[in-house]
């Protein structure tokens, strides 16, 4: 581990609240927004970032990974295959989603890709987070674990437990759906930008 | 390089796993090949485009976590690293108490079996003895012969 994280936990434990909030606040960003692209809202998404963390420190002491990241997305990665299994069934193409009244197709079609360059990237952007919704949930996982939180596909192959081929497989997969989603916005950025 | 594997490359090459034998074998594939570059290309803008959400936490998250930790904690109070050693001492007085009394019992014995022996007494052999005597005795004073009872 980490010898700042390991620093900041045994100050924890000495009584220390704000090595907590140290902890957490260094490893936000990556597992928060991991956290609420899966969750039904931020409600939901806060909650299961403290019950990530409430497990993390409870069992500490089985804690086998090099680095205190792995470890967080793995439990992350477990609530969530929790979560998303007592969910109703997945999101379809065409049903209005449970955060919106418009379906994934309709939420494509309202983003239209504009003539400028960083609009349009950011316009993609957003599709691509429309589109990636529609993913199966490993190629999700992946994709956002490598985007997001910027995990390298060896340590994705750890939480997700498989090889590290079949977590770049499922990379793979999940960059061909989306740009054969958004063939079109493609060739229009690209050309744009030419 | 099939397209596949070259995607693998490209994915690699982005997460900085790229072996430096394979970059260099990559940065030749890419020198090459116009399909090849824009399949990076295409890789970068999908990459670019997305925006990793920067979200702030509610300002009780902290707060909220550490209690719930601390109410972890009241609840159970004896975790299993200091249950193991107290069950591990209470196995080893459990040993000791009954190695103590498996002692006081056989010292309690030993004088009966002292002078028993002591007396030359077999406490177990002897009502076979007496009753094998008297049937002896009993067959004697029906026959006129004497009995022996190790002709039987």
């Amino acid at each position: 581990m980490d010898l700042d994280d390991t620093k900041l936990l045994s100050d924890y434990r000495s009584g220390d609240t704000e090595a907590l909030g140290e902890l957490v606040e260094k490893y936000r960003r990556p597992l928060f927004g991991f956290i609420l692209r899966f969750s039904e809202g931020r409600e939901d998404a806060d909650e299961v970032f403290q019950e990530v963390w409430v497990r993390a420190i409870k069992h500490m002491n089985h804690y086998r990974e090099k680095s205190l990241i792995s470890w967080l997305f793995r439990i992350a990665h477990n609530l969530m295959i929790d979560r998303i299994r007592q969910r109703k069934p997945a999101l379809s193409f065409d049903t209005p989603s449970a955060d919106s009244d418009y379906s994934l197709a309709d939420q494509l079609a309202s983003l239209q890709l504009g003539p400028d360059g960083e609009a349009g990237n950011r316009e993609l952007g957003l599709r691509i987070e429309a589109a990636a919704r529609n993913l199966p949930t490993e190629q999700r996982e992946v994709f956002w674990l490598r985007m997001q939180a910027d995990l390298s596909f060896k340590e994705i192959a750890k939480i997700q437990k498989c090889s590290i081929n079949t977590a770049l497989a499922r990379m793979q997969y999940a960059v061909s759906k989306l740009r054969n989603e958004l063939s079109t916005e493609y060739r229009d950025l690209q050309e744009a930008r030419q | 390089m099939k397209t596949q594997k070259l995607e693998q490359w490209l994915l690699l090459e982005q997460s900085g796993e790229l072996s430096s034998r394979q970059a260099k074998k990559l940065a030749r594939v890419l020198s090459t090949s116009s399909e090849a570059r824009k399949l990076r290309d295409e890789l970068k803008l999908v990459c670019g485009a997305v925006r990793p959400i920067d979200e702030e936490l509610s300002p009780w998250t902290v707060t909220k976590i550490a209690s719930r930790l601390r109410q972890e904690e009241r609840a159970y109070p004896l975790t299993l690293r200091a249950i193991k050693p107290l069950l591990a001492g209470i196995a080893c007085l459990m040993v000791m108490v009954s190695l103590l009394n498996f002692h006081e019992q056989s010292t309690s014995q030993s004088p009966i079996i002292a002078s028993a022996a002591t007396a030359g007494v077999d406490v177990w052999s002897d009502p076979f003895d007496e009753e094998l005597s008297n049937l002896g005795n009993l067959i004697a004073s029906l026959s006129d012969h004497p009995f022996d009872p190790m002709e039987m």
